[in-house]
């Protein structure tokens, strides 16, 4: 018999991430039948983690020329230029990282049945499949959300994943455990109405310290940094918030908004910031639309005033300060008796491991320690494993950090050995963890529509010439950091790291030449602290030669213990780019075809075929998205009349007219929350008693359907009375399309 | 049996010491601007080379991903069926042995690959479907008899083994012919539908 997923879960989830399942379901396929507007449509599916991915716009270029992908599904596109039957990207949210062992197994299951048979940890902590079909989006969001993993608001324009320091909880130098607030935020910012009305994306991390990279709040647009004051001889908790940092083309360091907010503040003072955001942050121009922008536009004062006034408004929610009587259950509890490492028997490269691998906890007799994920890249077999071998060492105390690893936390010394074992044999035992070796990357042009070098194929060649004279390497040298984005737009992070590229392109002759932009001197210590300065390009192929040449200069002209930072600003701009002008030198097509390739490709390099990125999610405006969830319900009436359930084909249909009415409410009024009453009570008072929602010919009649039926339930829907509901509801739902354009002064033809 | 979403076969690589990994992707890449295989669209290459026992070097096409690959340790020559219109198990294999196969004889002719010998008489194949393929006994059964009738036109020609695994691990059969699999299935460049 044939099943479904759909059925085999139902009810095994959380209801509203079921709910919010079947729209998107249903959003597909009125998306192939022509009923929702492509833009709506890519920015519905953004915030649901499903993204585009190279060449679907229909074109790549083979090396020999751009060439069209002529994908089975012609003309039926998923946002503008994006075809149906492109493979794309799902973006799996973790929450700060925190994985258990059940959601591993079911992720392993996922990319192998969805995807390419690989996990990637991203900088943000999320997991992303790669090579997904739109068409099995749904079923992949159902398998996660029976283990309580969302992917809703993984992209577009929303609240990322919130992130937060993989050591909260363990780490010596913290003031407390981040962790319970990040999930308290996740929860409450998740859905909100207050997000979803962003012109880009918001990204939010927490700290426990300040000194270390930790959560790098100093490059978030909201950062939360632990903080204890004493009160009447009371140690109390709470936090300094950053706002406005960021990395992308034009980097910003976060500014304090607040010293500190006591911990049951926070919830309120992000949904006030949320707030201020969507109604003042740009629209229109992506490339200004970053709460970093709108920091710098209005001035510090003026946006803590903003803030502080709309925190006054805010309407009272229980959900603010709910979870603060929770903290005190919060905690973990180790499965296994931490005891210290005394004389076991160990495999060869285990002490090389222990020196980089492994974090000393301060809880005595833990450790925490790193897999070293190549690329940040493991498969479902290697991913079962690491269950395997968490479940039976740790427990659910698993994290993917922001360097596109995993940490086992709460490991017991004594089992260090072991441990190191078991992973040396499924191929994750490697040593360098948090080295130079350890490099971090971005997709780059391996997946990513913007990307315009090939981070990964460049990092994979820095590991292995690295990885090769590891063991030689001075300490100052293994101390530093790498990270490569394909391009200026920082996914890689290349803004924070001692030595940083991000990809860009030049021209020789008529060919392109894949090149890299060298950044030196940031900081991934406290917080992101600072950022590096961009030096110069240099093509892809000497990147090698380049680094070699930094790093030898480095240690040949260190004074003391003068670290990376500090020579860079002593050794200064100049200096440093007339070290560099040697390899800048482009050779003809015919001197060195070679370079005309980038690395892990043996095409000739072309970015002939580069696509129209989704970072920026769609712009498209509050009403636009409201509605579309007034559509998917209105067709989700018709599915259960086609099914004979005609008591829930009337209900959909009601609930079709109330989620349009709400759409147009919330034009003027954000606040009307989900009460059936207030919104149908709002839309009288706001649209119909006015005559806004009047039509030229039918009058009122349309606003009626709603208030009869809102007014007068049926004590029973048979087939007759839930069609002509459903027949109403299209009609109101027309009608609201209509309203909305003449209020808004939208001409439309 | 209802065809599984996906179906992968592979082919092993008698001796990969032959070839290095990295010239893989040019082969790829070629077949890509040659359009090499018809009725399926090529799209590009991944290099996952850098994961212990992982997919290796993938052509990603729509209706299926080739892969020089290293699942389980072992090198290989894989084919996964990803899009298509079988209504049976039995169709879904033919489908892919037959790309799997067709695949093979190019990598055969590659003089970039000169040497490279592709075992045909051993494949393993892999039911990437844990809703219709759960890995039970009686599905195993099920499957394991649904693709012996496909291949064997006597039942001592072929054996077909159940691969002992992990519970969670998809359900795998290895099978075995005293001939190349070649005279089962014709290599050719199907259609998925």
């Amino acid at each position: 018999m044939t099943t479904s997923w759909k059925d085999t879960l139902q009810n095994k989830m959380a209801s509203d991430l079921e709910r919010q399942i079947d729209i998107f379901e249903g959003q597909i396929e009125l998306r192939k039948q022509g009923k929702l507007d492509e833009k709506v449509f890519a920015e519905t599916r953004l915030r649901r983690g499903v993204y585009g991915q190279r060449y679907d716009n229909g074109q790549r270029h083979d090396g020999l020329q751009t060439r069209t992908l002529e994908f089975p599904s012609g003309d039926l596109v998923k946002g503008p230029d994006t075809h149906w039957d492109a493979p794309g990207m799902m973006r799996i949210k973790i929450p700060y990282g925190g994985m258990s062992v059940d959601q591993m197994n079911v992720m392993a299951d996922l990319a192998e049945e969805y995807a390419d048979d690989i996990l990637h940890i991203t900088t943000r902590q999320d997991i992303q499949l790669h090579y997904v079909h739109i068409d099995d989006t749904p079923d992949l969001m159902r398998r996660l959300a029976q283990v309580g993993i969302t992917t809703q608001e993984a992209c577009g324009n929303s609240v990322r994943n919130i992130t937060a320091c993989h050591l909260t909880g363990v780490c010596h130098d913290e003031k407390f455990d981040v962790s319970p607030y990040a999930d308290a935020l996740t929860d409450f910012l998740l859905g909100h109405d207050d997000i979803q009305d962003f012109g880009r994306k918001m990204k939010i991390a927490f700290s426990g310290c300040e000194e270390h990279a930790c959560g790098l709040v100093k490059m978030h647009d909201i950062g939360f940094l632990a903080r204890t004051v004493e009160k009447d001889g009371q140690e109390v908790r709470g936090f300094t918030v950053f706002v406005g940092g960021g990395l992308g083309t034009v980097p910003h360091q976060a500014k304090v908004l607040a010293d500190f907010v006591a911990e049951d503040r926070i919830l309120p003072l992000a949904q006030a910031i949320s707030r201020v955001f969507a109604r003042h942050g740009e629209k229109q121009n992506r490339n200004r639309a970053r709460l970093k922008f709108l920091v710098s536009k209005l001035g510090l004062e003026e946006f803590r005033r903003l803030v502080m006034e709309e925190l006054e408004t805010l309407p009272a929610d229980d959900r603010h300060a709910g979870y603060i009587d929770e903290l005190d259950d919060y905690g973990e509890e180790p499965v296994r008796q931490g005891l210290t490492l005394n004389g076991e028997a160990v495999d060869d490269g285990f002490y090389d491991w222990y020196r980089t691998n492994v974090y000393k906890q301060r809880q005595s007799g833990y450790s925490t320690i790193t897999v070293k994920l190549p690329l940040g890249d493991l498969t479902s077999w290697q991913m079962r494993q690491l269950a395997d071998i968490a479940e039976e060492f740790v427990g659910d105390y698993v994290r993917t950090t922001v360097e596109q690893n995993i940490v086992l936390r709460w490991v017991s010394d004594k089992d260090l050995p072991e441990v190191y074992k078991r992973l040396n044999a499924v191929g994750l035992g490697s040593a360098g963890a948090n080295t130079i070796v350890d490099i971090t990357t971005c997709p780059g042009t391996d997946t990513c529509k913007l990307g315009i070098a090939s981070s990964r194929g460049l990092t994979g060649e820095l590991s292995k010439r690295l990885e090769a004279k590891r063991a030689d390497l001075p300490k100052a040298v293994e101390e530093l950091k790498i990270k490569v984005s394909g391009c200026f737009n920082s996914c890689g992070q290349h803004h924070v790291a001692d030595i940083g590229f991000f990809g860009n392109s030049r021209r020789s002759g008529n060919h392109k030449v894949p090149h890299f932009q060298v950044v030196l001197g940031g900081q991934w210590q406290n917080n992101g602290g600072s950022y590096g300065l961009a030096i110069g390009a240099v093509p892809a192929k000497v990147v090698p030669d380049v680094l070699d040449t930094i790093t030898r200069t480095y240690v040949d002209e260190r004074l003391d213990d003068e670290n990376f930072q500090a020579w860079v600003e002593r050794k200064g701009k100049r200096a440093i780019k007339d070290m560099l002008t040697p390899f800048m030198t482009l050779p003809t097509f015919m001197e060195a075809p070679q370079m005309f390739t980038d690395w892990g490709d043996s095409r000739v390099y072309s970015i002939s075929d580069i696509g129209i990125g989704e970072c920026a999610g769609e712009v498209v405006s509050l009403f636009s998205i409201e509605i579309s969830k007034a559509e998917s319900a209105h067709f989700d009436a018709l599915i259960a009349l086609d099914e004979g359930d005609y008591e829930l084909a009337d209900q959909k249909a009601y609930q079709a007219m109330l989620l349009a009415a709400r759409a147009l409410v919330r034009t003027q009024f954000l606040d009307v929350g989900d009460d059936p009453d207030n919104i149908v009570n709002e839309f009288k008072t706001r649209f119909y008693d006015t005559q806004l929602f009047y039509d030229p010919f039918a009058k009122g009649k349309f606003g009626r359907f709603l208030l009869n039926r809102h007014e007068n339930p049926p004590q029973q829907a048979d087939k007759d009375f839930a069609h002509s509901t459903i027949d109403e509801a299209q009609l109101f739902i027309e009608a609201t399309h209509s309203a909305e354009a003449r209020v808004n002064g939208v001409i439309t033809s | 049996m209802n065809a599984p979403k996906r179906l992968r076969v592979k082919l092993f690589v008698d001796n990969p010491e032959a070839v290095a990994v990295e010239k893989i992707v040019p082969v790829f890449q070629r077949w890509i601007q040659r359009g090499a295989i018809k009725n399926e669209l090529l799209i590009d290459v991944a290099d996952y080379k850098h994961v212990h026992h992982g997919p290796g070097i993938l052509l990603i096409a729509h209706e299926g991903d080739y892969a020089y690959q290293f699942n389980d340790g072992r090198v290989g020559l894989s084919y996964t069926l990803k899009q298509h219109d079988s209504a049976t198990l039995e169709e879904a294999l033919s489908t892919a042995l037959q790309r799997v196969l067709f695949a093979a004889q190019l990598v055969h002719k590659e003089s970039q690959l000169k040497g490279l010998r592709i075992a045909l008489d051993t494949i393993q194949v892999s039911l990437l479907d844990r809703l219709q393929y759960p890995h039970d006994g009686e599905t195993i059964e099920q499957a394991q008899a649904a693709i012996t009738a496909l291949l064997a036109s006597t039942a001592d020609e072929v054996e077909v083994t159940a691969v002992e695994a992990d519970s969670r691990e998809p359900i795998s059969f290895t099978v075995k012919s005293a001939k190349s699999l070649e005279h089962l299935i014709a290599p050719a460049e199907v259609n998925a539908g």
